[in-house]
């Protein structure tokens, strides 16, 4: 009887934190736009601002590709050990590209979960908890707090500031990578899970500034019918059969729903503009996921090297680039294996959909 | 005190349960009527806290921001007791009863119970939809207490109800026009210049040919 009253409370309370936490999640970035919290990230762009309009000198590239991670990351310059040797294969295989990953997507101001936040200690430790154990729970809060942020970027009422907070940082990474506005070079975002709702979001402001073609990876990305899809040139989103996290999208906005006449999703896909393609049977993430380092394919290739493929693909058809053919050599060696992983952190199973 | 503010939640309780037996039950309390005030209060305060993006959006500083909390629960009260006299007039001219003085008030007050939940609206993605499951439930409320105080049928209660509501829309666009211009110079005086009625606003001037796109990229806001 106790055992059951104790889970109760517990049930009772992690709803009551969710509930609290889903109440508090726009507040971030509407305090940030009401100028409630200081104006320390402002600032360091007013600084900046000047200089980094002028360009950061020449850089010899005709493309830049913007890496907005999924979910689980906790801030722009810690990508999850799973995403790094991605990122790192898409730059050595994009000779004409310049591949940046520095823009925090969960946040209006860039600053990381473990930054100068009221509880930014909890978030350090949780950090560090996932790094012991993929599957710790702290991991899954991680999660959900930086979901409660898609669903702000995808929320109409809060949408237009918390993306025009995160436009201004992905022109700031732009902009430090060398990128010059008036170029009109093109400029595609990957948005990986929730990165491709803010992919989306970002996309009519940046548009508007740097006037040149942008376009939307999407890697089991979660997407609203945002008012994005009307300025961006193309989308191609790549799923894998074992990933139900993307479906989310197509049922809980309605404006992804067939009947939805006129909705900016519906338009685009009548125009063309979204493709859609089932790239293996993969997972949302880790073992068994799109970018699973071990795990292969019938043909032999490893789940990092067909979606990898599959990306440079879209990219080479988009004419932005002419990418290096992928060699063994050339492939992300893994650096996480089951061996490596902690005594007591099984493996987990495919399909399995944490961070 | 700590009395006092234990009526105002049963009283939003048994308003909530739409328990018949309010009125008896809050006739038998000390100063009912400021009971049924701080309830308006209370869940206007609410209501806006759920709607607050206006004010963040105007950039409303946090002084102003708890005074246009109170000022929305004043001027909600306002809203409600106009409500129930449109209500109160229909049923005069419709059904053959004269119930006792203010209780229709009454009814319109508790009917705003269910806004003490107006700060869930706030939620992203589901908040819109649980601010129509919260004007739902108080018009609910509104119905059956006209159901109960004039001891109608339910269709009556709901054509009444909803005859008031259309009655004070009208009354708004023609007759009530000063009170609405009073009550809008009000609101601005506490609230401050509106640049932006919603968040969309900010996304269209952004695509306009104004200059405020790059402005605001450059400095995060205006």
């Amino acid at each position: 009887m106790i055992v059951l009253d104790l889970l109760f409370y517990l049930i009772v309370g992690l709803l009551a934190l969710l509930l609290l936490g889903a109440i508090v999640a726009p507040l971030e970035s509407l305090g940030w736009w009401a100028g409630w919290y200081g104006q320390q990230a402002d600032d360091s762009f007013r600084k900046t601002a000047p200089e980094l309009l002028a360009g950061a000198g020449a850089v010899d590239a005709n493309h830049w590709l913007v890496y907005l991670s999924g979910i689980g990351v906790p801030s722009g310059d810690q990508q999850l050990e799973t995403e790094v040797p991605f990122i790192e294969a898409l730059q050595r295989h994009l000779p004409r590209t310049v591949v940046t990953s520095d823009v925090f997507p969960y946040s209006v101001t860039n600053l990381g979960l473990n930054g100068e936040r009221m509880i930014g200690w909890f978030w350090e430790r949780a950090e560090e908890a996932r790094k012991k154990n993929p599957y710790a729970w702290q991991t899954w809060l991680v999660n959900a707090r930086n979901m409660l942020q898609v669903a702000v970027s995808a929320d109409n009422r809060y949408g237009p500031v918390y993306n025009v907070g995160v436009a201004r940082e992905i022109l700031r990474s732009l902009l430090q990578n060398g990128y010059h506005i008036g170029s009109g070079k093109p400029v595609t975002l990957f948005g990986y899970s929730g990165g491709g709702q803010v992919s989306l979001g970002v996309a009519p402001y940046l548009k508007k500034v740097i006037k040149a073609p942008i376009r939307i990876i999407s890697l089991g990305g979660v997407m609203s019918s945002d008012p994005g899809l009307d300025v961006i040139d193309a989308l191609y989103h790549l799923d894998g059969t074992k990933d139900k996290t993307d479906d989310m999208g197509i049922f809980i906005f309605p404006g992804r729903w067939r009947w939805a006449a006129g909705s900016s999703w519906n338009r685009a896909r009548a125009e063309g503009k979204i493709k859609v393609k089932v790239i293996g049977p993969f997972a949302h993430t880790g073992a068994g996921g799109y970018l699973d380092m071990e795990r292969q394919v019938l043909d032999g290739r490893t789940h990092i090297e067909v979606t990898l493929g599959e990306v440079l693909q879209i990219l080479k058809q988009w004419g932005v680039d002419q990418p290096l053919p992928v060699t063994p050599e050339s492939l992300p060696k893994p650096a996480v294996s089951a061996a490596a992983l902690p005594q007591g952190a099984a493996m987990p199973e495919p399909g399995a959909t944490t961070p | 005190m700590f009395e006092f503010l234990a009526h105002v939640f049963e009283a939003i309780g048994m308003a909530l349960r739409l328990d018949r037996n309010t009125f008896d039950v809050m006739l038998t309390w000390w100063q009912p009527n400021l009971v049924l005030a701080a309830l308006v209060i209370l869940c206007g305060a609410s209501l806006l806290l759920g709607q607050s993006v206006i004010l963040f959006l105007n950039q409303v500083p946090p002084q102003r921001f708890v005074l246009s909390l109170f000022l929305n629960g004043v001027l909600f009260g306002a809203g409600l007791l106009i409500w129930a006299a449109t209500i109160w007039l229909v049923a005069t001219l419709w059904f053959d009863y004269t119930p006792p003085r203010g209780s229709v008030i009454w009814i319109i007050c508790l009917s705003s119970a269910p806004y003490i939940f107006g700060f869930l609206m706030l939620i992203p993605w589901a908040g819109v939809a649980i601010g129509r499951l919260l004007s739902a439930w108080s018009f609910l409320i509104a119905i059956v207490g006209v159901e109960l105080v004039y001891g109608v049928r339910l269709w009556q209660a709901v054509l009444c109800v909803l005859l008031g509501w259309l009655a004070m829309q009208l009354a708004q666009a023609t007759i009530g026009r000063p009170i609405v211009r009073l009550r809008d110079w009000l609101w601005a005086k506490v609230v401050g210049e509106q640049k932006y009625g919603r968040a969309s606003d900010i996304l269209e001037a952004f695509m306009s040919d104004k200059p405020l796109s790059e402005a605001v990229l450059r400095e995060g806001r205006r």
